[in-house]
C-alpha cells in the first residue's frame, strides 16, 4: 500500500511540475457550459463570466453598484432624462484591430436590437435612436426617460463586439467572438475548455497579470474543488456552501466570497389558468399564513449551511435601494394556524414545483415539513430542467420555487415580476397601483425620491405577497493563495483587470 | 443488457416437473439468493414495523448526525434517520425490480413468440425492432423515456421495463425458433389446433424457462437501473426514500458524511447479488448444459 | 462467411434508420420547449417565436425529421442549439475521450478477468474458485455510480492520491491525463471484468472436459502444455466475441461514470442533450454509438464464426 502511494506521489510531483511550467496561465474551473459566446445571444451565467475576459461594457458597476466608466468615460442625461450622451474612451481598439467609436456603439445597440434572436431586445428597448455625434461622442435617444438604462448597459447589453468581425462572421461569429476586452478568444473545445490569450492592445493592458486564462468546465462542486486542491486549477467560481469549511481550512486557499443580486422565492399561481384556483393562489392571508410558517434562517442553516442571506425582499440588501425597514416576520406557527383558521380552513393544500438540483429540492422539502406544522399539506414535485422552464412560463404550476439572477438595478427584477405585464409575471399577479408606482420609479432620477418610491412598491407585494422570496445567495469563489487582486462584485462575475500572479 | 442472457434450451415442457424445484433447492445460489431477497421483501412489507423512526420526518437539530447510539446509520443532510430511510428505500426498489421486469416480459414475450413462430415479415420487422432499441444505449433510452413520462417512481419503472423489452423478444424468439420445429408441434397443426393455442399450450410452456432465468437476471438490471434513474433525479419523489436519490444527495456530503453514500449503496448491492444469485440458480436448474 | 458479412451489413443501415427514427421521435415527445430553454433568462415572446421558426420546432415531426436526416446524410449533423458549435466538431472531440476510457477500461477488465476465471476454472471448487465467484456477483451488482463515489472518498478525499475527476487532456500530459483516467477505468473495468471472468470460467470447465483434452491427458502431455495449448485457446473464443460486444457497450454505457467523475465523454454529452433538449446532439450521439455497437456486433460474430470451426461449414 505505501509503495503504492510512493510511486504515486512521485508520479503526481512529475505530473505538477510539468504543468507549473507556463506561470502564467489562470486556470479557472467553472460549474456550467456556457452557451453561445456572443453577447447578444447568450443566456447563461457562465457565459458572462466569460465575456467578463473578452468583451469590455460601456459602463461596469462597482463593488457597491455604482455605475463607473468602462468604454465609456463619461455621460450625461440630458434635462428631459429623455436622452443619454456617453464620452468615449480614445485610442480602443477590438481584438482584430479595428477602432473602436461612436460608429461601433451604434452598430452594436442596432444589431442587439434588431438581431431576430438577440436577447438583448428587453433590456434596450426603451432606446429609439443611436446617433453618433463624433468619434467619441454617442447620444442614445430614448421613447420615454428610463433611469435603469445605465445599469443594463453595465450587462451584455453594453458589451461591444467587432463590427467588422460581427458582419463578415455573422452566424459563426458565437464560435470566435471578437470585443475589446482584456483577452482575446483562442479556442473553445465544446463542454471541456475555453482558452484566452492576453490582448496586447487593451487600452488597460498595464493591468492585466496573466498571459493567459483558461475556462475549465467542471460542473461538479466538490471536483471543482478538489482540483483546485489538487494545483490543477488557480480559481474555482460558486463553491457549494457545504464545502467552505474545507476551502477554509486549507492553507493555500484563499476565500473570496461577497454579497450577490440573485433571490430565491416560492412564487404563487395567483392568476395563471385553472392552477390558479387553489386557496393560497386565492387569498394573500392564507400566503402571509404560509409566510409565517416557515423559518427562513433554517432553511438557510438547513439547505445552505447558514452561508447564504435570508431575506424576505426580491432586491438584495446590498442594493442602495434596499428597504431595511420592512424585516422578515419571525416564525409564528401560533398565528399561521390563527389566519387558517380564519380564512374557515384547517389543512390547506398545495403543490409546490422545482427545478430538481440538490439546492431547490433540500429547500422544498424544508418548507414542506416546516409548512405541515402549520396545516399547510403541501405536495413536492420536481421537475427536469427543460419541463420545469415550460411549466413556468406557461404558469402551469400552483407554486414554484423561483431563482432568479437578479440585476444591478431594483426595475428589471421588479417590473419583471410585478408588473401586470412583467415578463417574469407568470403567475400573473397585478395590482395597478404598483404598475404606477415601479413606472414613476423608473422615471426618477433623483436616487433619494427614487428610493422612497421602491419603499413603497416593497410595501405593496409583500402584503400582497403574490411571491415570498426566501433568501439571496451569496458568492463564494475559491482562489489559490497565488492569485492576488481578486475584487468581488455582486453580479458574480470575475474582473481580470488587476488579477495577477503573486508568489 | 446483452451480456447476460441465458442460452436458449429446447426441451419439450413434459419432461420437466417437480423434480425441477427440487433441483433448485439444491443450488446453494438459489437458496441463498432467495434468502436475500425473503429478507429484503420481508423489510419492505413491514417497514413501518421495522424502521426506528418515520423516514420523512426532520431534525433541524441533527443534520449529518454520525452514526451513532440513536441513529444507527447516522442522519441525512435534513436530520432524517438513514436507517429508516434505507428500510423503507427498499420498497421502491424491490417494486422497480419486479413492475418493471413485469412490463418488459409482458410485451417482450408475445412479440418473441410471434416473431419466432410465424417468421417471415412479422419476424422481420418485430426483429428489426427489437434491433434498433438494443443498439440504443439502455440508459439513455430509459432516461429520455423517464423524461417524457414525468417524474415518479411509476414512470420510471415503465421507462426501464419498455428499455428492457427487446431483450425478451430475443430470448423468446430464439427459444421459439427452435421448439417451432419439433414433432410435437406439427403433430398438433396436424390434428387442427389455430395457431392461438399452439401458442400458448405448446410453445410458451417451453419458452417460460428461459424468460424466468432471463427476468431475475433482469431484476438486478433493473434495480440498478432505478438507482441510477433515482440518481438522476428521475424517480421516487421526494420526500420518500429511494436509494438511488439517497446516493444522489450524499454525493454532495462525501467528506463530510460517508455514511450517507455507504448504507444505500450496500442495500443496492446486496438486493442485485440477490436477484443475480436466484437467476444464477434458476440458470444451473433450469438450464441443463450449464 | 462472406454472406454473412453481407447480409449484416445490409440489415446495419436499415436497423441505425430505425434507431435514429426511435430517437429522434421519442425526444420530439418530450415535454419542454427547446425554444424556452434557449431564449435566456427573460425568454422574449418574439425571439421565442423566431427560434422556434429558425430551428423548425413548429413543423411535423416527420418532416423535422426529414430535414436532419438529409443533412446528416449530406455529412452534416448540425449545429448545437446550445453552443452554436457544430456538432461534427463536438464529436471529434468527445470520441477520443470515451475511446481512450474504454480501451483503459477494457484493459483493466482483461488483466483481472481473464486470469481470475482461468484459474477458478482450473482450481474448480477451491477457496479461490469461491472468491473468484463472489467477485464475479459483486462487480455484476455493484452500481457503478457507487463504487465511483466509494473511490473517490479513498482515494481522492482521505489518501488524496488522485484527483476526485476531471479530465486532463492527453496532449497538456500523459502522466495527469492516466492519473485523471484510473478511477473512472477502474470503475467500469470492474463490471467489465466480472462479466469476463464469469464466462471464462465456465468456458475453461467446459473445454477442459473435452475429448482432445481426455487424449492429450492420456498420451502423457504435462498439465500446463494442455490448459495453454488446447484447452485455453478453446476458452477464448467466446471471450473475443464477448470483449467485442463489452467494447461497444462500454462507449455508450458510461454515462453515469462520466457524471460522477466529471469527464466530457459521450455519456455526459447525450444525458446533458436530453435534459437540455439539444436534440441534434442526442441524435448524433445515439447514432454514433449505435453504429459502433452494431459494428462490434457483427465483428464478435465474424470473429466467433472464424475461430469455432464448427460454425465455418
Amino acid at each position: 500500500m505505501n509503495r503504492i502511494g510512493l510511486a504515486l506521489a512521485a508520479f503526481l510531483t512529475i505530473a505538477s511540475g510539468l504543468a507549473s511550467a507556463d506561470a502564467a496561465t489562470l486556470r479557472v474551473g467553472i460549474q456550467d457550459d456556457p452557451d453561445a459566446l456572443d453577447p447578444a445571444l447568450s443566456g447563461t451565467y457562465a457565459g458572462r463570466f466569460v465575456f467578463a475576459a473578452l468583451c469590455d461594457k460601456l459602463v461596469d458597476i462597482s463593488p457597491d453598484l455604482k455605475i463607473v466608466p468602462q468604454l465609456a468615460e463619461a455621460w450625461d442625461w440630458s434635462a428631459d432624462g429623455k436622452s443619454i450622451t456617453f464620452t468615449l474612451r480614445k485610442n480602443v481598439t477590438f481584438h482584430d484591430g479595428t477602432s473602436f467609436d461612436a460608429a461601433a456603439v451604434k452598430f452594436n445597440i442596432e444589431r442587439m436590437k434588431t438581431m431576430p434572436d438577440s436577447k438583448r431586445k428587453a433590456e434596450l428597448a426603451p432606446i429609439q435612436d443611436v446617433e453618433a455625434l463624433a468619434a467619441d461622442k454617442v447620444k442614445l435617444n430614448l421613447s420615454e426617460p428610463f433611469v435603469p438604462l445605465l445599469a443594463n448597459l453595465s450587462d451584455r447589453a453594453g458589451m461591444m463586439v467587432s463590427p467588422k468581425a460581427a458582419t463578415e462572421k455573422a452566424g459563426e461569429f458565437a464560435a470566435a467572438p471578437v470585443c475589446a476586452g482584456p483577452y482575446q478568444f483562442v479556442e473553445r473545445k465544446s463542454r471541456d475548455l475555453i482558452r484566452v490569450k492576453k490582448y496586447p492592445g487593451y487600452w488597460n493592458a498595464g493591468q492585466i497579470g496573466y498571459d493567459e486564462v483558461v475556462y475549465s468546465y467542471v460542473p461538479d462542486s466538490t471536483v471543482r474543488l478538489s482540483r483546485l486542491r489538487a494545483g490543477d486549477l488557480d480559481l474555482a467560481e460558486r463553491i457549494a456552501p457545504t464545502d467552505l469549511k474545507t476551502v477554509r481550512d486549507d492553507a493555500n486557499l484563499v476565500l473570496h466570497s461577497g454579497q450577490g443580486l440573485a433571490v430565491s422565492h416560492l412564487m404563487f399561481n395567483v392568476g395563471a389558468g385553472t392552477k390558479a384556483d387553489t386557496p393560497l393562489g386565492k387569498n394573500s392571508t392564507l400566503r402571509q399564513a404560509f409566510e409565517l410558517s416557515i423559518d427562513r434562517n433554517v432553511i438557510n442553516r438547513v439547505a445552505f449551511n447558514g452561508e447564504f442571506l435570508a431575506d424576505n425582499q426580491m432586491i438584495p440588501p446590498s442594493s442602495p435601494f434596499y428597504d431595511s425597514a420592512h424585516k422578515a416576520p419571525t416564525r409564528d406557527i401560533a398565528k399561521a394556524k390563527a389566519l387558517i383558521a380564519a380564512a374557515g380552513m384547517t389543512r390547506v393544500p398545495i403543490e409546490i414545483q422545482f427545478e430538481n438540483t440538490a439546492g431547490d429540492s433540500r429547500v422544498a422539502q424544508i418548507i414542506q415539513s416546516m409548512a405541515a406544522e402549520a396545516g399547510f399539506d403541501v405536495k413536492l414535485l420536481p421537475m427536469e430542467t427543460a419541463t420545469a422552464i415550460e411549466r413556468y412560463m406557461n404558469g402551469n404550476f400552483e407554486a414554484y420555487i423561483g431563482n432568479w439572477s437578479g440585476r444591478a438595478d431594483p426595475d428589471p427584477t421588479l417590473v419583471a415580476f410585478f408588473s401586470c405585464a412583467g415578463s417574469q409575471n407568470v403567475n400573473k399577479y397585478c395590482n395597478k397601483d404598483l404598475d404606477a408606482i415601479l413606472n414613476q420609479a423608473r422615471a426618477e432620477a433623483d436616487d433619494a425620491k427614487r428610493k422612497a418610491l421602491y419603499v413603497k412598491a416593497t410595501d405593496v407585494y409583500l402584503s400582497d405577497l403574490s411571491s415570498i422570496p426566501l433568501h439571496h445567495p451569496n458568492w463564494f469563489f475559491a482562489a489559490r493563495k497565488s492569485v492576488a487582486g481578486i475584487v468581488m462584485v455582486p453580479d458574480g462575475l470575475l474582473r481580470l483587470v488587476g488579477v495577477r500572479p503573486v508568489n | 443488457m446483452s451480456t447476460i442472457e441465458a442460452e436458449p434450451v429446447a426441451l419439450p415442457a413434459r419432461r420437466r416437473s417437480r423434480s425441477e424445484l427440487r433441483r433448485l433447492l439444491h443450488e446453494p445460489s438459489a437458496v441463498i439468493g432467495g434468502a436475500i431477497i425473503l429478507f429484503f421483501a420481508v423489510l419492505a412489507v413491514f417497514a413501518s414495523w421495522l424502521a426506528p423512526y418515520d423516514p420523512n420526518a426532520p431534525d433541524w437539530m441533527a443534520i449529518r448526525a454520525a452514526p451513532n447510539a440513536i441513529h444507527w446509520f447516522g442522519t441525512d443532510d435534513l436530520g432524517r434517520d438513514v436507517l429508516s430511510r434505507v428500510v423503507f428505500g427498499t420498497q421502491a426498489s424491490l417494486a422497480a425490480g419486479m413492475i418493471s421486469v413485469t412490463v418488459a416480459v409482458l410485451i417482450g414475450l408475445p412479440l418473441g413468440l410471434i416473431a419466432g413462430y410465424f417468421g417471415g415479415i412479422v419476424d422481420m420487422v418485430i426483429s428489426r425492432l427489437a434491433d434498433a432499441l438494443l443498439a440504443c444505449p439502455f440508459l439513455v433510452l430509459a432516461i429520455a423515456l423517464a423524461a417524457f413520462l414525468g417524474p415518479s417512481l411509476e414512470n420510471a419503472m415503465i421507462a426501464i421495463g419498455i428499455s428492457a423489452v427487446p431483450v425478451f423478444v430475443r430470448v423468446a424468439r430464439a427459444e421459439t425458433l427452435v421448439v417451432r420445429t419439433e414433432d410435437y408441434i406439427a403433430a398438433a397443426r396436424s390434428q387442427g389446433l389455430g395457431h392461438f393455442a399452439i401458442l400458448a399450450g405448446q410453445v410458451l410452456p417451453n419458452v417460460l424457462a428461459p424468460t424466468i432465468v432471463q427476468a431475475t437476471l433482469t431484476m438486478a438490471i433493473a434495480v440498478l437501473a432505478e438507482a441510477s434513474l433515482a440518481f438522476l433525479g428521475l424517480g421516487q419523489l421526494p420526500p420518500l426514500p429511494s436509494w438511488g436519490a439517497m446516493l444522489d444527495v450524499a454525493r454532495q456530503f462525501l467528506s463530510e458524511a460517508p455514511w450517507m453514500a455507504f448504507w444505500p449503496g450496500l442495500a443496492i448491492i446486496a438486493l442485485v447479488i440477490g436477484f443475480n444469485l436466484i437467476g444464477d440458480g434458476l440458470n444451473s436448474a433450469l438450464n441443463p448444459r450449464h | 462467411m462472406k454472406t454473412l458479412v453481407l447480409r449484416r451489413l445490409a440489415v446495419l443501415l436499415p436497423t441505425l434508420l430505425l434507431v435514429s427514427m426511435m430517437v429522434f421521435g421519442l425526444q420530439k415527445l418530450l415535454p419542454g420547449d427547446p425554444a424556452l430553454a434557449l431564449a435566456g433568462e427573460e425568454r422574449n415572446p418574439e425571439v421565442v417565436e423566431y427560434l422556434r421558426q429558425k430551428y423548425r420546432f413548429n413543423d411535423p415531426i416527420p418532416v423535422q425529421y426529414g430535414v436532419w436526416l438529409k443533412s446528416v446524410i449530406q455529412g452534416d449533423f448540425g449545429t448545437s442549439v446550445r453552443t452554436r458549435l457544430p456538432i461534427g466538431r463536438m464529436l471529434a472531440e468527445k470520441l477520443p475521450v470515451t475511446i481512450e476510457l474504454a480501451i483503459l477500461s477494457m484493459l483493466v477488465a482483461l488483466l483481472v478477468g481473464l486470469p481470475i476465471g482461468i484459474f477458478a476454472a482450473l482450481w474448480r471448487g477451491t477457496f479461490l474458485d469461491y472468491g473468484a465467484s463472489l467477485f464475479g456477483l459483486a462487480g455484476l451488482s455493484i452500481p457503478h455510480f457507487w463504487l465511483g463515489i466509494m473511490l473517490i472518498l479513498l482515494f481522492s478525499v482521505n489518501l488524496g492520491w488522485l484527483p476526485a475527476g476531471g479530465f486532463v487532456s492527453p496532449s497538456e500530459s500523459v502522466g495527469r491525463n492516466l492519473l485523471a483516467m484510473l478511477m473512472p477505468a477502474l470503475v467500469l473495468g470492474t463490471g467489465t471484468a466480472a462479466v469476463m471472468m464469469r464466462h471464462v470460467r465456465s468456458a475453461m470447465i467446459q473445454a477442459m472436459k473435452q475429448d482432445y483434452v481426455r487424449t492429450a491427458r492420456a498420451k502423457g502431455v504435462r498439465e500446463g502444455t494442455i490448459v495453454l495449448r488446447h484447452a485455453l485457446p478453446n476458452a477464448l473464443i467466446p471471450v473475443v466475441t464477448l470483449g467485442t460486444l463489452q467494447f461497444g457497450e462500454l462507449l455508450a454505457g458510461a454515462v453515469l461514470t462520466e457524471q460522477v467523475f466529471s469527464i466530457p465523454g459521450f455519456g455526459k454529452m447525450v444525458v446533458d442533450g436530453v435534459f437540455s433538449r439539444d436534440y441534434a446532439v442526442v441524435q448524433a450521439v445515439v447514432l454514433c454509438t449505435a453504429a459502433v455497437f452494431l459494428l462490434m456486433s457483427l465483428i464478435a460474430d465474424v470473429a466467433y464464426a472464424l475461430l469455432n470451426p464448427r460454425l465455418r461449414s
